[in-house]
């Protein structure tokens, strides 16, 4: 499950634009509206700081 | 494990890692450029969104400048749309253009009397033409000495707003040269945005041992008795060792510490690097809107808001970074502080704020779709230009970009001359050609 890392999460917004669903939000610190992620994991690779991360097992 | 070598690794693909590999590829040098993002440009880099052109950093381009320079000699394309410099300043609800020649002193002859016009002039005469004034004086602090002229101030603080620091906290010394610097500057917008250019300067090194990798990070800088081996990066979920004579790292002093680890530089740079490298917060809002929220075609700044805040409406420049029908505004505001932690969401609101209270139209016309906070590992300057050298102590590993920019124009020209510098370095030490 896609989680944002609020200690490194700048609020660059850079992310929001490479979410095929619009499920990123980012008014300072990203955010995952949960409803629409399908946690294809896309947004992960295009964050500069590294801060989205991938947490095992939470969608089981 | 399979092993190329090269005579040159750069880790990074912004302005200045860019410009060096494609200078060193151009005169011979072997070199591979790794990026860690699926895209290259780094902060000089651009994305669609919702049809619009968004920059993941950069505004404007100097044209005629070092970074033109560069696309020309290395034979890359450099498509950008002449951008009016022209400056706007709203004081006291009226908007005021800073006229072009003598400007300055017409401007705040409409503020101030004869005698205090002058005096302000004298000031920065000397600074220009003498002394430039201390590193320890903040621009407010150091015009406070000549006036209390709020709205003499307010121009003063529009200049600064458009170096991207805070009037309070921007260095009277560093104000000075770039006002100096910005003299007869000119400047455009890549109208197919910033990738397109920068796809442009990858293009010009990718031939025969002269590579871009994306989706490539460097894991390490390889050190052995303070020489740079090369690099180990993880490419397609593997680890590989990069041997190499020279080792260029535009992803930011700090993080070259990281990668090469800090047991192996000196002290006295660590000390330095410590000291002075303070990247600079920003923000950037997208907004969207069916007719121009403002009909100037340059930079409208609001010296009055909570947040000093310019405006810019790129679609009028070029229509092609909107969708048909629409129009996108850019607003930019340095945060409460440029340098330390502020709250992200809660300067971003103040921004908006002032929107709505500036432009008549916003609240039925305007959509914000976009925020950029710029701060820490992803700034909008690593740090002012002149804090440290690009050279570290490190044989062989040098730093590019605007954390190591040389005095020069803040942004992507202080980029472009870090890689200058650097190729010129490595041109006398090592000849092109892999051992």
């Amino acid at each position: 499950m896609l989680v944002v890392n609020e200690d490194k999460c700048i609020g660059c917004g850079q992310c929001v634009p490479f979410c095929p669903n619009e499920a990123l939000e980012a008014w300072g610190i990203a955010k995952v509206k949960r409803e629409d992620c399908t946690d294809c994991l896309i947004c992960v690779d295009y964050c500069p700081v590294d801060a989205l991360e991938i947490l095992e097992g939470g969608n089981g | 494990m399979k092993q190329e070598k090269y005579d040159v690794v750069v880790i990074g693909s912004g302005m200045g890692g860019l410009c060096a590999a494609a200078l060193l590829a151009h005169q011979g040098y072997r070199t591979l450029v790794v990026e860690k993002l699926p895209l290259i440009g780094g902060r000089a880099s651009s994305v669609e969104y919702k049809g619009f052109m968004l920059s993941t950093g950069s505004f404007y381009v100097e044209t005629g400048g070092i970074v033109e320079a560069i696309f020309r000699e290395v034979g890359a394309d450099f498509e950008v749309r002449p951008f009016p410099v022209r400056l706007c300043f709203r004081i006291g609800g009226k908007d005021y253009e800073l006229p072009e020649k003598g400007g300055l002193r017409r401007l705040l002859s409409l503020f101030a009397d004869n005698v205090e016009t002058e005096k302000i002039m004298a000031a920065l005469r000397r600074a220009f033409a003498w002394k430039e004034p201390s590193s320890s004086l903040s621009v407010q602090d150091w015009l406070l000495q000549y006036t209390h002229n709020e709205q003499v101030l307010a121009v003063f603080k529009g200049l600064v707003t458009f170096q991207c620091v805070n009037f309070h906290e921007m260095p009277a010394n560093e104000f000075i040269r770039q006002l100096k610097l910005a003299q007869g500057a000119t400047a455009g917008v890549p109208p197919k945005g910033f990738s397109t250019l920068m796809k442009q300067l990858a293009k010009a090194i990718e031939a025969d041992h002269r590579e871009v990798w994306t989706r490539c990070r460097a894991k390490r800088i390889l050190v052995e008795d303070e020489v740079v081996r090369g690099v180990a990066v993880e490419k397609d979920g593997s680890e590989l060792e990069i041997p190499a004579k020279v080792v260029i790292s535009d992803v930011g002093p700090q993080e070259t510490l990281t990668l090469a680890g800090s047991e192996n530089f000196e002290r006295g740079y660590l000390k330095e690097l410590r000291e002075k490298v303070w990247p600079v917060s920003f923000i950037g809002l997208a907004i969207a809107s069916d007719r121009p929220l403002i009909d100037y075609p340059g930079v409208l700044v609001l010296t009055e808001a909570r947040r000093a805040v310019s405006m810019v409406c790129s679609s009028l420049t070029c229509p092609e970074l909107a969708p048909p029908g629409k129009h996108l505004l850019m607003a930019y505001s340095a945060p409460g502080s440029s340098f330390l932690p502020q709250r992200p969401e809660k300067e971003i609101e103040l921004v908006i704020q002032d929107l709505r209270d500036n432009l008549p139209r916003f609240d039925r016309e305007a959509e914000v779709f976009h925020a950029s906070y710029w701060q820490g590992d992803w700034p909008i300057y690593r740090a002012l230009p002149g804090c440290l050298p690009q050279k570290t102590s490190v044989e062989n590993l040098y730093n590019v970009g605007d954390g190591v920019a040389p005095l020069a124009p803040l942004g992507l020209p202080g980029c472009a001359e870090s890689a200058r510098i650097v190729v010129e370095e490595v041109r006398q030490r090592i000849k092109p050609g892999a051992t």
